[in-house]
């Protein structure tokens, strides 16, 4: 569509009620109605578009207005992407691209994930209620797909489009033959490259900049490696699991310490290129999607064997509550080690021994998801996959 | 009150007159100012319509009744003048609603302003989308076509 037709089509559905302001507003001439709204000082606008975000206390479903202002034009994306700030700071997740930003530092984003068995898919919902899986925003649909050596999971933006080649791709979980180790790859999003073209440039002097200097590779990355082993107790005991976040330093767990993902708010201004959700989760890219540092390394916490009960236990704090080999709950790498190294996993459990990613099963087919910063929602997900698939279990 | 009903008038861009209290006018602040800079009788306010200062004296009378009234202000009062501010916006057009923004934000009349923005803000919460806010508002699209569907991806995200 060219934007000549874009705007006439524009102009011809705003034209019932431009004209109802027209006729409501006799002292000025109906011709400057249709772009009043245009005009209006942006330290005007600011102050309607901070009270759509803080409609309803900034959560779900009114979220979705925010979405649509960011959506109206320039201008108005430009102020919302001031006003909404990211998952980190606010626990809120907004736009597509906060399910690639690292969730909140002080919280627990509270989320579930549907299992529909007849079509191998899973749906990941944001929990908007106290109840474990009552209602929810849909995030993330995850569809399985085998292949003779192994098996993907297909993450999409659309429980209806599971296309690689979609719009709505997000990325993909790849298992190996065996079930043991898992790859989880962002993917690029960028639209097709022929809908680019100088034809499509516009105006805006920093769009063109943006977009003449940033080339984005097409094609997925690898974000992050997970690997389930038995434990030393071989299949009696509870697995082991590890994943090595690719994009993320050792650093980011530092009270100060920044995770590498996307932070900023897609297409406005020279910082960013003209698509939303992706370029910007980019880890830079000159040395492949290697960190300089060491990579931050997530493991889970080992369950306490209780004897009463003749079972290994993990505290959820009422998150999970069906018994379930999956459940688990992850922290950084060192924090795990020192834990452990306390006493054989009997001492009790540290109390600064933060919780990122905890999945549990609470129903048939119904799972709770708790990620917190460093990892998004993104990558929680797809860790979360992994343990519907992996084939390493204990008795 | 020492000076109790004096009176003020003011003439709008259209020459149409109101005469107001003091106390009105002191609702703005930058009527105040004036007032208190240039003590003629009468004041031209060249930026706003005959037709939309009147909806200002309206709102900024019934807010100083209320407060001299109340004295300490009740919350019945409170209630009263938040079913009053209710009505005062449910009839008004958008057109109306961008002016009187633009004249409260002149005028400096934070509690108008704040009233009005709110409203439009209702306004845009009750859309269904993206493409609402702009025919509502009539506002045309400067995104390239590559952005207005990633636009729309995200919005579809926003209200699946």
């Amino acid at each position: 569509m060219t934007l000549r037709s874009l705007i006439l089509e524009m102009r011809s559905r705003s034209h019932r009620v431009v004209h109802d302001l027209a006729s409501a507003a006799n002292s000025t001439p109906a011709s400057s109605e249709s772009n009043r709204w245009s005009d209006i000082p942006e330290e005007l606008l600011r102050e309607i578009l901070i009270r759509v975000e803080a409609a309803d206390g900034g959560s779900w479903p009114s979220r979705r207005s925010v979405v649509a202002c960011a959506g109206v034009c320039r201008g108005w994306r430009m102020l919302m992407n001031e006003t909404v700030s990211v998952p980190e700071i606010s626990s809120k997740l907004t736009f597509p691209i906060s399910l690639k930003q690292p969730g909140p530092r002080e919280s627990l984003v509270q989320c579930f994930i549907k299992r529909n068995r007849a079509t191998q898919s899973y749906h990941l919902y944001l929990g908007l209620t106290n109840s474990l899986t009552d209602e929810g925003k849909f995030l993330l649909a995850a569809s399985k797909v085998k292949h003779t050596t192994c098996t993907d999971y297909i993450i999409s933006l659309r429980s209806d489009d599971m296309s690689r080649r979609s719009q709505a791709y997000v990325g993909k979980v790849r298992s190996n033959f065996l079930g043991t180790k898992f790859t989880v790859f962002d993917g690029n999003l960028l639209p097709s490259s022929t809908s680019t073209g100088p034809a499509r440039l516009r105006k805006n002097r920093s769009y063109n900049l943006a977009k003449a200097s940033v080339k984005v590779p097409l094609g997925s990355y690898p974000v992050s490696h997970i690997t389930y082993e038995l434990n030393v107790l071989g299949s009696r005991g509870p697995r082991k699991m590890q994943c090595v976040m690719d994009t993320i330093p050792t650093s980011a767990m530092e009270p100060r310490g920044v995770s590498s993902e996307p932070s900023e708010f897609p297409f406005l201004g020279g910082t960013t290129r003209s698509t939303f959700s992706r370029s910007q989760s980019k880890p830079s890219r000159s040395g492949s999607s290697h960190l300089r540092e060491t990579p931050l390394v997530l493991s889970n916490k080992t369950p306490r064997w209780h004897e009463q009960l003749r079972c290994w236990c993990l505290n959820f704090h009422g998150r999970v509550t069906v018994a379930s080999v999956k459940n688990f709950q992850l922290v950084a790498a060192a924090a795990a080690a020192a834990a452990s190294s306390g006493g054989e996993g009997l001492s009790p459990e540290r109390q600064n021994e933060r919780i990122i990613l905890q999945f549990g099963k609470v129903g048939k087919d119904m799972f709770t998801m708790d990620y917190g910063y460093p990892i998004s929602a993104f990558q929680a997900f797809a860790i979360c996959l992994s343990s519907f698939e992996t084939r390493i279990a204990c008795e | 009150m020492e000076n109790e009903k004096k009176m003020i008038t003011l003439k709008s861009s259209d020459d149409v007159t109101f005469e107001v209290e003091e106390a009105v006018v002191l609702e703005s602040q930058f009527l105040s100012h004036l007032v208190q800079d240039c003590p003629a009788p009468e004041h031209k306010i060249k930026e706003v319509t005959g037709k939309i200062l009147s909806k200002v004296v309206e709102y900024c009378e019934k807010h100083v009744v209320v407060v001299v009234d109340g004295g300490d202000s009740s919350s019945s009062s409170g209630d009263d003048l938040k079913k009053w501010d209710d009505k005062f916006i449910k009839e008004m057009d958008l057109s109306t609603v961008y002016d009187l923004i633009a004249a409260a934000n002149y005028l400096n009349i934070q509690a108008l302003l704040d009233l009005m923005c709110q409203r439009v803000a209702d306004v845009i919460t009750a859309c269904k989308d993206h493409k609402e806010i702009r025919e509502t508002l009539g506002i045309v699209s400067d995104y390239t076509a590559e952005e207005e569907a990633e636009v729309l991806k995200e919005n579809e995200w926003a209200f699946d």
